[in-house]
């Protein structure tokens, strides 16, 4: 206790460099926090995952779309339990640029078969199935433009811009993942759309899908049963991959892969500059107090008690840094956001903080080698002789 | 009378400097309420004037602004030192920028350029610095008297640069991809409304309709006009070095006359494509990272294979990651019968130029195309992915910054607690505050530029590096390229560095000329 109180004076000994040491650190650690919420927004959790969930698209070229024919040849395959397409819509809607949701169109009969993270109600799907031009809408979408049930909503599609459907808000979903729990998103009818693509841009369109899913049945055995259904169409015009939705989606953010890196490497940087900074207060006190040290020393305190005392203010500084840093990150976002119109998805997590702790634990317990090293290897014969 | 000039002329500068950072602050408020609380009215005329993808560098740029003007007016109407020391070191800037890079000179910058020149060349210049006499050799030798605190505030800045560094460079590396794609007398015609290729899809009575506009240069050789439409796709190849990896590869079916409108064409290996057949050939940049890229490969497009006989090169532009093919066998592959291409890409005719082309495109009804030059539409492509990585990058940066710039801070205020000895007998062997002050700000700048040099020196290691970037151009489609370093990107990091240790440095060189010398001999 009387350690912690010689702590907390010896902190504060000199209150402008600790303020500014704090001040410093505080500045860098939101900063890291911002750049680990942007990364937030390229990753993806695997818990998340629907066990068996796989994902067909063309072999070629994400761009392609599939006949609809295969899924009925899939349904066929050993192993595999569901069977379901969808279509990306696109997002924009008006002219206005920033009224955008994010919309899909997807198989009003058996989505939900195999996807169990949209939440919705029985009475929606019922409603969905038998609606013949309904939509799903979330919650996030239904406060934001102020829709209810019912309501008839024109909306386009981004690549087709002929195609314009008057869907009909027949209920909500909500994403069971977290992350996703504030997405501006609809589903729309998919045979709808099949419908209005096959009338406006050809004939042929009305047969096919823009992706096929799967649910693998059991769940370990998803990589064979991929195989096993490429197989049915290898050397046809249309061949197939088919994959977990993880490779899918870890394919998806390869692409920014130079981005992530370069994010994940300013991060690091972040750390190494808090660490600097600490250390430099440290390499300070470390000088300053050799002469106290070898005093204490002769009034009885023992290696250990420096150590603590060393030790401890090190950490009582980085801790105060964190939790200021930490309770900055959030107004930080805030500011980014506005100054970033293109990366509007970023949000607060939590895990940022989670991610700031250990991490000034272990910038504390560097920065605290100087004086404790100088401390502990100072015989008091030289510590008194030292003249600062 | 020496004496009695310097303050009256520095008043009027810090007059002036001073009402120029009220009307900056005062148009940056302006137009940050305008976006966000004020009427509509005034959101509208402010999207009217700026466009939004600038707006947020203009406001970060106002602000910057107006906030170093504001700074550097008080403290030059206050007579102080470092308020000069700042307003030669931004002018110095300023002026450097200006020089260095021209699109960047405005008229901000041609003032502040011309008064440079004007105080240079005036004897008074001496007003600044000249009539106190700094210790510089005490500034050097005390650099290093203190070597750990001195390093580590070295390596911190040296961080920061590495990372303002890399961000410039990898927006240079994106940039000359970009801008070496295309050429000044080549024309895209694109669909309206479309912003990339791949989109973009026009019939072939459009295709007819363009290549009778008659703007183009006819060729002998061929005894055609020099034109050629292109149908853009975009395929995924598995990845050389992993092959369950797929890739995005951008494949262009033309005809005999593409090669010919890219001046830095040229064959590496084997044979061109022929019209008709299902060959291709293979940019250079693939060849090392795609599988099926070598001659006598295969590469699948939509079930079609199509055989690899040849690879070429254009120069290090985007072109060098695409594969290219003949125009129908890859509409045919790719089920696009009754497309004519999706792009048109022509050279213009000397004389014609491109103002009466748009004109004509304007008032043809039938034909909805619109066009640009080839070297427009990808500098415009550029901007778009190198302008989210700066916007990204530079805040990042800046926030970043200030961390490390306390870090300064803490290393200069102790540098002067611990040196008030040595101050005091300064002062009394007739040096002038002003003197040791500018002695310790010349010193936190120095400490500044090692970091820079750190920094530019581990950044320039990245250069050797080839690195993968998403395109805006062919939405799916990726190229390759090396983050480039250039003498403006060393000159920036050196600004950012040394301006990072003057701002630590003020404070605590302040507090140095403000000991006096009894206390400081206590």
């Amino acid at each position: 206790m009387k350690l912690l109180k010689l702590i907390v004076k010896n902190a504060f000994r000199h209150r402008l460099r600790t303020i500014l040491t704090i001040l410093g650190l505080a500045i860098t650690i939101m900063s890291f926090g911002i750049v680990r919420n942007v990364l937030e927004v390229f990753s993806f959790s695997e818990d998340d995952l629907i066990p068996g969930h796989l994902i067909t698209r063309h072999k070629t070229s994400m761009m392609q779309f599939l006949p609809y024919s295969h899924l009925d040849k899939m349904r066929q395959v050993e192993g595999v339990e569901a069977v379901t397409y969808g279509f990306w819509m696109g997002v924009r809607y008006g002219d206005d640029p920033e009224e955008f949701f994010a919309r899909m169109a997807i198989d009003q009969d058996n989505f939900y078969k195999i996807r169990s993270d949209w939440i919705t109600s029985e009475e929606d799907i019922e409603d969905f199935k038998t609606v013949k031009n309904a939509a799903l809408i979330t919650p996030a979408l239904a406060l934001k433009k102020d829709w209810e049930e019912g309501d008839v909503i024109t909306v386009g599609c981004d690549y087709f811009e002929t195609v314009s459907l008057d869907v009909e808000i027949v209920g909500q979903f909500e994403f069971a993942q977290e992350q996703n729990r504030q997405a501006e998103f609809m589903l729309v009818r998919g045979d709808l759309f099949r419908r209005a693509i096959g009338q406006e841009v050809s004939p042929e369109m009305e047969h096919q899908v823009g992706w096929i899913e799967l649910l693998a049945d059991p769940p370990d055995e998803a990589t064979e049963i991929a195989t096993r259904v490429d197989s049915l169409f290898m050397n046809s015009d249309m061949e197939t991959k088919t994959e977990p939705v993880n490779a899918y989606a870890n394919a998806q953010v390869e692409r920014f892969r130079t981005i992530i890196t370069a994010l994940q490497v300013s991060s690091y940087l972040m750390i190494g500059v808090i660490l600097l900074v600490l250390l430099n207060t440290m390499s300070m006190v470390a000088r300053e107090r050799i002469n106290e040290n070898a005093v204490l020393k002769t009034l009885g305190f023992r290696g250990k008690h420096l150590v603590i005392l060393n030790f401890g203010e090190s950490m009582f500084v980085a801790l105060i840094g964190a939790v200021l840093g930490a309770a900055l990150i959030w107004p930080g976002i805030k500011l980014f956001k506005t100054l970033m119109p293109f990366l509007q998805q970023v949000k607060f997590e939590w895990i940022t903080v989670v991610w700031v702790i250990p991490a000034m634990i272990i910038v504390g317990i560097l920065a605290s080698l100087v004086p404790v090293i100088k401390a502990t290897n100072t015989s008091i014969v030289d510590g008194l002789r030292t003249l600062e | 009378m020496e004496e009695s000039k310097k303050p009256q002329s520095i008043f009027v500068l810090g007059w002036i400097i001073l009402i120029l950072g009220i009307l900056f602050t005062l148009l940056s408020g302006f137009l940050i309420l305008g976006k966000t609380v004020l009427s509509e009215e005034v959101e509208l005329w402010i999207d009217q004037y700026f466009d939004f993808e600038a707006f947020t560098l203009l406001i970060i740029l106002m602000v910057f602004r107006s906030l170093y003007h504001l700074v550097m007016g008080i403290a030059l109407l206050k007579g102080q030192n470092w308020g000069r020391l700042w307003f030669l070191w931004l002018m110095l800037i300023e002026t450097g920028l200006g020089l260095l890079d021209p699109d960047l000179m405005d008229a901000g910058r041609a003032v502040i350029f011309l008064l440079f020149l004007y105080f240079l060349t005036r004897p008074g210049i001496t007003f600044y610095l000249g009539k106190v006499t700094v210790p510089v050799k005490y500034t050097f030798k005390s650099l290093f008297s203190r070597p750990l605190t001195t390093v580590l505030t070295i390596l911190g800045i040296s961080l920061v640069s590495f990372m303002f560094c890399g961000v410039l460079m990898l927006a240079n590396g994106i940039a000359k991809v970009l801008v070496a794609t295309g050429e000044d007398d080549n024309v895209v015609f694109m669909e309206e409304d479309k912003f990339n290729e791949v989109q973009s899809m026009l019939s072939p009575e459009e295709v007819d309709k363009i290549e009778n506009l008659g703007y183009f240069v006819f060729d002998e050789e061929f005894g055609e006009q020099l034109l050629s439409p292109e149908l853009v796709a975009s395929i995924t190849l598995p990845d050389i070095n992993d092959p369950t990896k797929d890739k995005n590869v951008t494949m262009r079916g033309t005809n005999e006359i593409a090669p010919r409108l890219r001046r830095n064409f040229r064959m590496v290996e084997g044979e061109m494509y022929e019209m008709g057949l299902p060959n291709c050939i293979v940019g250079k940049s693939l060849t090392k990272r795609m599988a099926n890229c070598n001659i006598g490969d295969s590469v699948n497009v939509a079930g079609d294979y199509f055989r690899v006989i040849g690879v070429f090169e254009t120069g290090g532009t985007m072109y060098d990651s695409e594969i290219w093919t003949d125009l129908f066998s890859l509409r045919d592959s790719y089920n696009r019968q009754g497309v004519g291409g999706s792009i048109v890409l022509g050279r213009l005719e000397d004389g014609n130029d491109m103002a009466a082309l748009k004109k004509e495109l304007d008032e043809n009804p039938d034909l909805e195309v619109k066009a640009f030059i080839e070297k427009d539409y990808y500098k415009t492509q550029s901007e778009n992915t190198t302008g989210f990585l700066k916007y990204l990058g530079m805040f990042i940066c800046v926030v970043f910054a200030l961390g490390a710039t306390i870090g300064a801070m803490i290393t200069m205020y102790s540098a002067v607690a611990n040196r008030t000895n040595e101050i005091a007998t300064m002062r009394s062997l007739g040096f002038q505050g002003e003197g040791i002050q500018a002695a310790f700000l010349i010193e936190s700048m120095m400490i500044g530029a090692l970091g820079a040099v750190i920094g530019i020196a581990v950044a320039s290691v990245l250069s050797t590096i080839e690195i993968q970037m998403f395109s805006t151009v062919n939405f799916f489609g990726e190229f390759y390229l090396k983050m480039t370093l250039t003498l403006l990107t060393v000159l920036y990091t050196f600004i950012f560095a040394i301006s990072m240790g003057f701002v630590g440095g003020v404070f605590p060189s302040i507090k140095a000329t403000r000991m006096k010398i009894i206390d400081a001999f206590r």
